[in-house]
């Protein structure tokens, strides 16, 4: 299990496109892939979890992996939030 | 046994029973598990299909919806629906736009509103591919009502001729089997019962005649070679004649007539609305007519041409595509626009009733000529407002009628031939000069509302195919004086009574 934090910056927080993407970037993964904020936890892998987290701008939440790529797996995450989706920060 | 009716279409056909029973088509679609699969796949390939070509936005707002299409949440969510596919797969969407409108979130807030179009066009698409019933080859269908849908599928797998309980004259479904000359009798009392105890009927006119044993009558042909689009009457006056299609396939018997009205929304409601898929018709068509003109009009959707998925009724033509769905409008012009190599086709644009519609339009579109329906009695009032921002109008007449009439065309009351009707033609004909003028609407393709629009001095009508033969008698018998003795006692008739009695004694002389 691979876990980290980190804080939503793009001026429109996790809508529909950020979504997307995450969405595509976790099904690229084979381990199991959550994202979780104030105890409420959803599938990187499913676009509507994705939408019911309501994550704005300011938002922390935990990218947790588990499986033979889950470093990998949130790392990429990671990345793609903080460089906020290369949206408007 | 004899059954008479009313004749929509005449002639004289025959053919083995085929009956359908229910009315509405969707609630057969069965679900089963790998039809739905198979269903949403293929609208994702479509959806991939239709952005390929275009912006990185698109394809990623395209992406969203894949992924959502893809997403095994949502498809066990449907499966888990007892509900025939349709209702199912409405319902599942329905409940997450809703969780996302909990979730007080302003751009998950839009994005509900946008699932809800999302969702109107996979139905519709859903209908579309999967929605056909059945028919059976050289049948004569019977049926209490039929839809649009049902309608086309007569049209397309040539059934001989159809018979129905229904009064409605002036129904989309009736409408099209009309357009098409299949020989159809509306207004036959219980018949759907009666023919159960049959194998075989016989049209003729408006009669039909059940049967047990199968007799085989001489049939005739609607397509005949016409030299030219012009007709002529008898002291000269030459009528310009287009002719009104559904199908590509129309255009295949019949040479040298412009084509006066597409109606495209048939297109659309077999499921054809992905832009390539659009261009390639109509480039076939401009290409297998040039250089005659192709007069393509915009998606007319809602009214009683409902995709199953229009909430309001009452939102129909260029207000739903300017207001209610902007992709399907801009899809459409783009194919327009890319198909017109050849530079013959001309955009109409249906039920307009206001400048601002067609100047919004207009924004979308360069180097193609604009017409605007008249179909409203708004447009109809301010003919000569919009000579500015237009290069050609064409007048339908049923809803222009039950726009003004203040009653649906399906009721019983309708007065196709109130006179309240032919003043608004004739004024909207007298303010539209030095524009070209045209009436493609069902007044001219009957015998009666065609004296009417030619004693106007109208030169030019848009009619359906079949109608062509029996338009070129009645020109052929015509001249101006007899017309003008037409149009005067037309406008100042009171009643319509008096209309359709003073009509039909000028036809009678003139065929006698």
């Amino acid at each position: 299990m691979y876990t980290r934090k980190v804080v939503i910056v793009n001026k429109l927080g996790i809508h529909a496109r950020p979504a997307t993407k995450i969405c595509e970037i976790a099904s690229r993964f084979s381990s199991e892939i959550y994202l979780e904020k104030d105890g409420i936890v959803v599938s990187a892998k499913s676009i509507l979890g994705i939408l019911m987290l309501v994550a704005p701008k300011g938002t922390e939440i935990t990218i947790r992996a588990q499986g033979i790529d889950e470093i990998e797996a949130v790392e990429s995450i990671v990345k793609i939030i903080e460089e906020g989706f290369g949206e408007e920060i | 046994m004899k059954l008479k009716g009313i004749s929509i279409v005449k002639g004289k056909v025959s053919g083995k029973i085929f009956i359908v029973e229910s009315g509405n088509n969707t609630e057969n679609i069965v679900f089963n598990v790998e039809k739905l699969d198979n269903i949403l796949d293929k609208y994702i390939e479509y959806l991939l299909e239709e952005v390929e070509s275009l912006d990185k936005k698109y394809r990623e707002y395209a992406d969203f919806y894949v992924n959502l299409l893809k997403s095994r949440r949502l498809r066990e969510n449907i499966k888990n629906k007892d509900k025939n596919l349709v209702e199912a797969i409405s319902l599942a969407i329905d409940e997450f736009a809703g969780q996302l409108l909990n979730t007080n979130i302003q751009h998950n807030k839009d994005l509900s509103d946008e699932l809800k179009f999302f969702k109107n066009e996979l139905l519709d698409f859903i209908e579309g591919r999967l929605g056909e019933f059945k028919v059976e080859k050289d049948s004569i269908v019977i049926a209490r009502n039929l839809t649009i849908r049902q309608s086309l599928k007569i049209v397309r797998e040539k059934v001989k001729g159809v018979a129905l309980e229904t009064n409605a004259l002036t129904s989309h479904p009736v409408l099209i089997l009309k357009d098409k000359g299949i020989p159809t009798i509306i207004g036959l009392k219980d018949i759907v019962n009666i023919a159960k105890q049959y194998k075989y009927a016989i049209i003729i006119d408006d009669e039909i005649e059940l049967t047990n044993e199968r007799i085989e009558i001489q049939e005739k042909s609607i397509y005949v070679d016409f030299q030219t689009d012009e007709f002529i009457m008898k002291d000269g006056t030459k009528v310009k004649i287009q002719i009104n299609i559904d199908f590509p396939s129309e255009i295949e018997n019949i040479k040298n007539f412009d084509v006066g009205l597409f109606r495209t929304e048939y297109l659309y409601l077999n499921g054809i609305i992905g832009k390539n898929e659009q261009k390639d018709i109509y480039e076939y068509i401009s290409s297998k007519i040039y250089p005659k003109i192709l007069t393509i009009r915009l998606f007319d959707l809602g009214g009683d041409k409902v995709p199953i998925s229009i909430e309001d009724k009452n939102v129909r033509g260029i207000r739903y595509l300017l207001h209610y769905n902007r992709d399907l409008l801009n899809r459409q012009i783009s194919a327009i626009v890319s198909a017109n190599k050849l530079k013959n086709i001309r955009i109409l644009i249906p039920m307009v009733s206001s400048v601002e519609e067609v100047i919004e339009v207009k924004k979308l579109i360069d180097d193609i000529k604009v017409g605007i329906m008249i179909e409203t009695p708004s447009s109809a009032l301010i003919t000569d407002r919009f000579k500015k921002f237009v290069d050609f109008f064409s007048l339908g007449t049923n809803d222009l009628s039950q726009y003004t009439l203040a009653i649906s065309r399906e009721n019983i009351s309708f007065q196709q031939f109130h006179p309240s009707i032919f003043r608004l033609i004739y004024y909207s004909y007298s303010k539209s000069k030095p524009k070209p003028f045209s009436v493609c609407g069902d007044m001219a393709s009957n015998d009666l509302g065609l004296l009417a629009v030619l004693s106007f001095n109208i030169n030019t009508i848009s009619i359906p195919i079949p109608y062509l033969q029996r338009a070129k008698e009645i020109i052929e018998r015509l001249e101006k004086n007899i017309l003008s003795e037409i149009s005067r006692k037309v406008i100042t008739a009171y009643k319509e009574d008096d209309i359709i009695k003073c009509l039909r004694y000028y036809l009678d002389l003139l065929l006698s």
